[in-house]
């Protein structure tokens, strides 16, 4: 039987994982922007690096370790004064990189709660993360202040967390 | 902690942070672990939040839009909306546990472009079905695991999408390649200005047919079936012209490598489109005096029958008198991958390598040894450094890939031009200062045991400022 083209294998093993290789690089790059470029690095060192891939390893925790590089490597070369320290880095991805990212069943609850949230905080919500749209522009369409917006996120992402607590006790219940 | 510490973790996530917040932030994770904790627990949400759509509201948009590839199952479906960067992962959908084929750049319900027919098509993600004349909005990236797609855009431009494949349809007569092959045919009056954008190229149509491709780290490449069109590279103001049978590839990258390779005339006179013959008056040049080539890995085929030339030859500024001629040809052992260094005597800044090959047999069933087939690297230090194991890692810098059967789109041995030259130039002018060349040469495509398939090279020549 003829071997897998490397390329179509790499492919799916990528598209499969890159949202996992996302959700990472997003814990410590937040601007969005920034952290599909640094996807996209991660996605050319992991290619380069295909033919060392061990099968028999997850792919997910092979290419983590090239993404946590590579958001390394763009903190030095980034405007150092708006992202996190070194040093804040490397104590967060000693944490990080032992507590899977990617859960489906915290995913699950995620959707349930942002269901259930007030329409307006979830148009706010779906407006910055999905639209990406500016806060300023989501403070003009609201009629609300910049700061005020702010404080919306801060408000729905604390009410999103404490859903998805409630619901997960009431698993382990 | 202090008191507002959450209020500080969400001016970080939501870029509204100051240095001096961004500072004490990292001050007070590097030292406490429960703001570590506090931390991630925050910033992971802000993850989830900014790499997934809830499902409910996808369901919705998919539904008002009756998206193509939007069959499955709602419940299994996800779609993720991106921004319009031209970034890889623009391209890529958020695949989740059952995830879809499609992911939505933009929120929008115009239908661009149809599907035309489909062929053993796998799509990544489980449960997707597409139908021919299912119509595709602008922003759907398409996803093809395997097979043909052919799509027919609202200019009446006809593309063929051979997987695997990542392509978003941005407009009704272009689209963004971001890995696999697209044919475009762009004949239709309307189709002309047909644009095929790829992470390192703008390809423009300006006549009717060519082929766009781009690879997983990032290089590009384009063929003209037949017609013209013109490259645009960023940052460079001339486009690249291309016309029927022209190819040319561009490596990612800051200096932009751009690969030509071109058919000759067939005679010893080597002359092609737009590369120049070989040279007596380049860098490496045996008349200069200062550059020296040597075979450090493999060997030249050296059996009495057909021996190769001395490596030398290179360098002699003169290609092959005769199409078969391997006393004046360069070539390894059957089967044999081999380096051949360049070392230029001294940094020169490179503008330009070009290499030539020429072989045609007598009875013609064969034209492996004119194909061109290799990487070529650079270093600039006064000591080559080594050539064991992977040669990036050893400090070589990668400049160029080389094959000219893709080039030519080789189906049978006889469809090689027999000779060939390949010009290597930066598409901003300088490729960078090297002191050494390194070609990692390949066999090329034969099997048949019967004949030699490593490229008869006849001369290399750089061009630069020292």
């Amino acid at each position: 039987m003829a071997s897998p083209d490397p390329h179509e294998q790499f492919m799916r093993l990528f598209l499969q994982h890159e949202p996992q290789i996302l959700r990472l690089v997003l814990v410590y790059i937040p601007r969005q922007a920034d952290a599909r470029d640094v996807v996209q690095e991660t996605a050319i060192a992991l290619w380069k690096h295909f033919s060392d891939y061990d099968a028999a390893r997850p792919f997910g925790s092979w290419a983590g370790g090239f993404a946590r590089m590579e958001v390394r490597r763009f903190l030095r070369k980034a405007h150092r004064q708006a992202y996190l320290h070194e040093q804040a880095v490397t104590s967060l991805m000693a944490i990080e990189a032992t507590s899977p990212l990617f859960d489906e069943q915290r995913d699950r609850h995620l959707a349930e709660c942002r269901a259930q949230l007030p329409l307006e905080q979830r148009r706010v919500l779906e407006a910055y993360y999905v639209e990406e749209a500016a806060v300023e522009a989501i403070a003009q369409r609201h009629g609300r202040t910049i700061e005020a917006i702010y404080k919306v996120l801060q408000r729905t992402r604390s009410m999103l967390l404490e859903c998805i607590d409630r619901k997960m006790a009431r698993n382990q219940a | 902690m202090p008191p507002d510490f959450e209020t500080l973790i969400a001016r970080y996530l939501d870029r509204a942070a100051d240095a001096a917040e961004v500072a004490e932030l990292s001050r007070l994770i590097a030292t406490d672990e429960s703001a570590r904790r506090l931390y991630l627990r925050i910033a992971r949400l802000h993850a989830d939040l900014a790499a997934t759509v809830d499902v409910a509201a996808s369901r919705a948009e998919a539904t008002a839009t009756s998206a193509p590839g939007s069959r499955a199952p709602a419940a299994e479906r996800r779609f993720g909306w991106r921004q319009s960067s031209l970034a890889w992962a623009a391209g890529i959908a958020v695949l989740l546990a059952g995830g879809a084929l499609v992911a939505w750049r933009s929120i929008s319900t115009r239908t661009v472009a149809r599907f035309e027919s489909l062929h053993d098509c796998r799509w990544v993600g489980a449960g997707i079905e597409v139908q021919p004349g299912d119509p595709i909005p602008r922003g759907q990236v398409l996803q093809l695991s395997s097979g043909t797609v052919n799509l027919r855009f609202a200019s009446g431009a006809e593309a063929t999408l051979v997987g695997p494949a990542i392509f978003e349809i941005s407009s009704g007569n272009g689209g963004f390649l971001t890995l696999g092959q697209v044919k475009v045919n762009a004949a239709a009056p309307a189709a002309k200005g047909f644009t095929v954008q790829t992470r390192t190229a703008r390809v423009v149509d300006i006549g009717t047919e060519f082929v766009t491709a781009a690879s997983a780290d990032g290089q590009s490449r384009v063929d003209v079936t037949s017609g013209e069109v013109v490259v645009l590279l960023a940052g460079v103001r001339s486009p690249q012209r291309l016309r029927t049978g022209d190819a040319l590839s561009i490596e990612a990258g800051r200096t932009q490598v751009l690969v030509r390779i071109e058919s000759g005339d067939g005679t010893a006179a080597f002359r092609f489109p737009t590369i120049e013959p070989p040279s007596n008056r380049d860098l490496a040049d045996a008349s200069v005096g200062l550059a020296r080539i040597r075979v450090i890995k493999g060997t030249l085929h050296t059996t009495a029958l057909i021996p190769s030339g001395p490596v030398e030859l290179l360098l002699d500024g003169r290609g092959q008198s005769q199409p078969n001629s391997p006393a004046e040809s360069v070539f390894f052992d059957n089967n044999a991958s081999g380096l051949l260094l360049l070392d230029l005597g001294r940094v020169v800044a490179l503008s330009k390598i070009n290499t030539y090959s020429w072989h045609q047999s007598p009875d013609a069933v064969n034209r492996v040894r004119a194909v061109q087939k290799f990487t070529l690297y650079g270093f600039a230090g006064e000591v080559a450094p080594g050539t064991e194991g992977v040669l990036t890692e050893n400090g070589w810098v990668q400049l160029a890939r080389v094959n000219s059967d893709d080039f030519f789109h080789v189906m049978n041995p006889v469809d090689r031009p027999a000779q060939q030259a390949c010009s290597i130039t930066g598409a901003l002018g300088a490729m960078g200062r090297y002191r050494y060349l390194l070609w990692a040469v390949e066999p090329t495509q034969g099997k048949n045991p019967q004949f030699l398939n490593n490229t008869f090279y006849t001369e290399f020549d750089v061009y630069g400022t020292p």
